[in-house]
């Protein structure tokens, strides 16, 4: 995994990493992992754990969840905009975005927004239709996590055989890397 | 034109690899057709009526003749001998095996082409006018911006999975050949107060179910903000275009449904973010692709004085098909692929073999397809004008109808499109052959045919449209006048009641006649007399009983 | 769906590996002619046979299949809709292409059959003369 981008604002709580376990659905720093996140029920309890709520109910409780101790998380669904919590950015120290049907491309902009308007430097996971060929487009956008449940996505993982063309012809978020189109971006200072 | 470097050409190698690879995986069952149809769709693979389609990529519709060679060879090879040039100057193969594809794309890349984003819900092939770099009405040549998007929007992570296709067309003229205003993005290159260059940029036209002309949304773009407007407006659109729908997922939906104010102050107010960021041209990066698209060397021996032994079909081809060049002694020819009763837009192997030899020898090395579905040879010195015609003929391409009722644009309908409710080619046959006895007499008159509703026919935008529906399991016509793709653009509008195959072919006679019949003169033509008259004079005549 | 008298449903797909149009008959092959294709009557035959259509495309063999209503005249099988008149004759224009090469019969399908391509080949209708 390529070294978090310095300029990311880190959240007030640091990401969490779940323990690698082969049978665990989070593929995250090279390793599929237990996930330490639960999602909150709607209308349930919020419990001392870390917790996933969705904006819905991030807003309905927010005051009260601003001094929340336990780490926090938000999920958005793909038509959920960010510009109305970017204040709160810092507090979430995961947020998930979800790819409803794997050709909802919503959440690649989102993904974008988060990074590079708003600096979020929490853990960005994409949930839901994960596929191995997208996989490569979500990390350049910013995610760094990834909810698989698709066994032959799960297997290209685990054997290091995403196949992708890792030339690029754009550069995306501020540090673009190595086999960047270097024309494409203005010189720097 | 554009050469690949290093990296280039490991990026269409590397994408190779890559659908190599996702074919294995559906062949072995590991992807499931769901999963792979996005995937194949990225590289231009349909599945049609009776066999997979592979659409190639023309960018801008540049090609050298070694390009056209290996278009022919593929035809030859792996298809059924020949190929069919689109409306978005791209070509078809219609028959080649998805096992084969693969291969297909590795011959392909070896001449620097490839089928990428031909297709899916991405940015497609960029259009231009099919005269750039020849002719002397443009303020520059607008191919090295059409480039410079194609690059940056090829596998471009965000913009991958949009609502729907995308398509943008670019013209640097005021007599606009590349019909932007039916495009998602139009750009017209201009030259800004100031003296830069620079675009007026429109946005949300579309044919298809609900057709929209596009909307200026920035008069006066710099040429450096070119990446970055271009960003905002998709950027606006992956988040807000619907998904709901698949007939209403365009932006011309999105653009219509909000209103152009409301839309444009969402797109500036992103773009004002990103505006001096990352995607600013530098001006040495224009130059650089600029220097790709540098005129050719022309010779500047004096034209002889006289173009050719007295021939009048030779005379008819010249003032038809050809065009000033910017360029003293030279012309732009158009091979009209309209041959009369043919099918549009088709060329066999060995057709294309021999107009690559003509390009090579005569045109610099360069021909380009038009969204006409004709070629056009850019640079050809009017002393070899002769020579070009006589070897044109002698593959049968050398019909001096460009522009005429004859010069028909047609989908290919139902006989090969999945998607397609009736044939359009057997309309444009017959309409040919029936009206080529006085094609000259009625002068310039676009007749475009569409099979269905998806428009890929431009039906919208002719001046004559046909639209192909399926009416109780069988074919049925309606009838359109009056559309333009030109600067003057217009939609075409619906006479009244449809026709069957062969009430079709009566009624555009009858437009005709009635055009001839009442037209102010010769000088006259068909879109000025429509203007004028009003349809009501073809609606009573195509209608008459008896 | 065979609410007219004489009405019937084959069923079509395409071959996955080659994109050709193929039925299924009565061995359980995909060929690429209609002889021999299983014809379906009854709504319960209907039935039966779309879930095979599923079964196979699940199986890999072939791509988006689904019924195609025919009508029974004199012991042969004619398609009702247009669409899928052109799609098992092939395009109507063959004739008129310019350079088009029909394949050799290879009689290769997913399990053995006919080449309805070469077929086409030599049945392409004439335009219209003035």
């Amino acid at each position: 995994m390529p070294a978090p981008d310095p300029g990311l604002r880190a959240p007030l709580q640091p990401s969490l990493t779940g323990e690698v376990d082969a049978a665990g659905l989070i593929w995250k720093e090279g390793a599929f992992r237990r996930d330490p996140w639960r999602p909150c029920p709607v209308g349930g309890e919020l419990g001392a754990s870390p917790v996933l709520l969705d904006k819905a109910r991030w807003a309905a409780e927010r005051a009260r969840l601003l001094s929340r101790p336990a780490p926090i998380g938000l999920s958005l669904a793909g038509g959920d905009g960010v510009d109305d919590i970017a204040a709160d950015l810092t507090r979430f120290a995961l947020i998930t975005l979800n790819f409803a049907k794997f050709s909802d491309g919503r959440a690649f902009s989102t993904a974008r927004l988060l990074r590079e308007k708003y600096g979020y430097g929490g853990e960005l996971r994409a949930v839901g239709n994960v596929l191995s060929d997208q996989i490569p487009f979500m990390r350049r956008v910013g995610f760094d996590a990834f909810e698989v449940h698709h066994a032959p996505t799960r297997r290209a993982l685990s054997e290091d055989r995403i196949a992708e063309v890792g030339l690029y012809y754009q550069p995306i978020g501020s540090a673009p890397g190595p086999g960047t189109r270097a024309w494409l971006r203005s010189s720097v200072g | 034109m554009y050469r690949y470097d290093e990296f280039d050409a490991a990026f269409v190698r590397q994408r190779v690899a890559q659908f190599r690879d996702q074919v294995a995986r559906r062949l072995s069952g590991e992807l499931t057709e769901d999963e792979f149809k996005p995937l194949r769709l990225k590289n231009g693979v349909y599945l049609q009526l009776h066999a997979y389609m592979l659409r190639i990529a023309i960018p801008y519709g540049t090609m050298s003749a070694r390009q056209l060679r290996k278009l022919a060879h593929i035809a030859r090879t792996y298809d059924r001998g020949f190929g069919h040039f689109t409306t978005r100057q791209n070509l078809q193969f219609n028959w080649p095996k998805l096992s084969d594809i693969p291969d297909i794309l590795a011959e392909l890349a070896e001449v620097e082409m490839h089928a990428i984003q031909t297709s899916g819900n991405n940015v497609r092939n960029v259009t231009a006018d099919h005269f750039a770099g020849a002719t002397a009405e443009e303020v520059a040549d607008p191919r090295p911006y059409a480039e410079i998007v194609r690059q940056w929007s090829s596998l471009h992570p965000e913009f991958s999975f949009l609502p729907r296709k995308f398509k943008i067309g670019i013209t640097a003229s005021e007599h606009d050949r590349s019909a932007i205003k039916t495009h998602d993005i139009g750009l017209h290159l201009k030259r800004l107060a100031g003296g830069g260059l620079g675009f007026a940029v429109w946005v949300g036209g579309g044919q298809g179910r609900t057709p929209y002309l596009a909307q200026l949304i920035r008069d006066a773009l710099p040429e450096a903000d070119l990446l970055s407007y271009i960003e905002a407006i998709l950027r606006v659109y992956n988040l807000h275009g619907r998904r709901d729908n698949i007939h209403k997922a365009r932006i011309k939906i999105l653009v219509n449904s909000i209103g152009l104010q409301a839309f444009r102050s969402e797109v500036e107010a992103e773009w004002a973010r990103i505006k001096d960021g990352v995607l600013k041209l530098p001006a040495q990066e224009i130059a650089r692709i600029e220097a790709y698209f540098a005129p050719p060397q022309f010779a500047t021996r004096p034209p002889p004085a006289a173009l050719r032994p007295a021939d009048r079909s030779f005379d008819r081809w010249v003032t038809r098909n050809t065009h000033a060049h910017k360029q003293p002694g030279y012309a732009i020819v158009t091979i009209s692929l309209k041959p009369i009763g043919g099918i549009p837009g088709d060329a066999s192997a060995a057709q294309m073999d021999t107009i690559a030899d003509i390009a090579q020898r005569f045109s610099c090395d360069e021909v380009r397809v038009s969204h006409e579905q004709n070629l056009v040879l850019p640079h050809v010195r009017l002393g070899d004008l002769w020579s070009v015609y006589q070897e044109l003929k002698a593959i049968g391409l050398a019909e001096a109808n460009a522009g005429l009722v004859t010069d028909i644009i047609a989908c290919p309908g139902l006989d090969y499109c999945a998607l397609a409710n009736a044939r359009s080619i057997p309309i444009a046959q017959r309409l040919s052959a029936r009206l080529a006895p006085r094609q000259d007499l009625v002068g310039d008159l676009k007749i475009k045919i569409s099979g269905c509703i998806n428009a890929c026919g431009h039906h919208h935008v002719g001046a004559i449209g046909i639209l192909g529906v399926e009416k109780r399991g069988e074919e049925h016509y309606q009838l359109l006048l009056g559309g333009s793709g030109t600067e003057a653009a217009a939609l075409a509008s619906i006479t009244g009641p449809g026709f069957g195959p062969d009430g079709i072919i009566d009624a555009v006679e009858k437009v005709v006649d009635t055009y001839l019949r009442l037209r102010a003169g010769p000088q006259e033509a068909f879109l000025a007399a429509y203007a004028r008259l009003g349809a009501e004079p073809f609606k009573e005549a195509i209608y008459a009983s008896t | 769906m065979s609410k007219a008298s004489g009405h019937v449903q084959v069923l079509t797909a395409n071959r996955l590996s080659d994109g050709a149009v193929v039925f299924l008959n009565f061995d359980g092959d995909w060929v690429a002619t209609l002889a021999g294709v299983v014809i379906a009557r009854s709504p319960d035959e209907v039935r039966g046979l779309s879930a095979r259509g599923l079964f196979d495309a699940g199986r890999n063999l072939v791509v988006d299949p689904y019924l195609v209503e025919m009508r029974e005249v004199a012991g042969a099988l004619l398609p009702i809709r247009q669409r899928e008149r052109v799609r098992l004759e092939g395009p109507s224009i063959l004739d008129d292409v310019p350079g088009y090469t029909a394949p050799a019969a290879s009689g290769v399908g997913v399990n053995a059959g006919g080449n309805r391509e070469a077929a086409c080949g030599d049945r392409g209708r004439r335009a219209e003369a003035a």
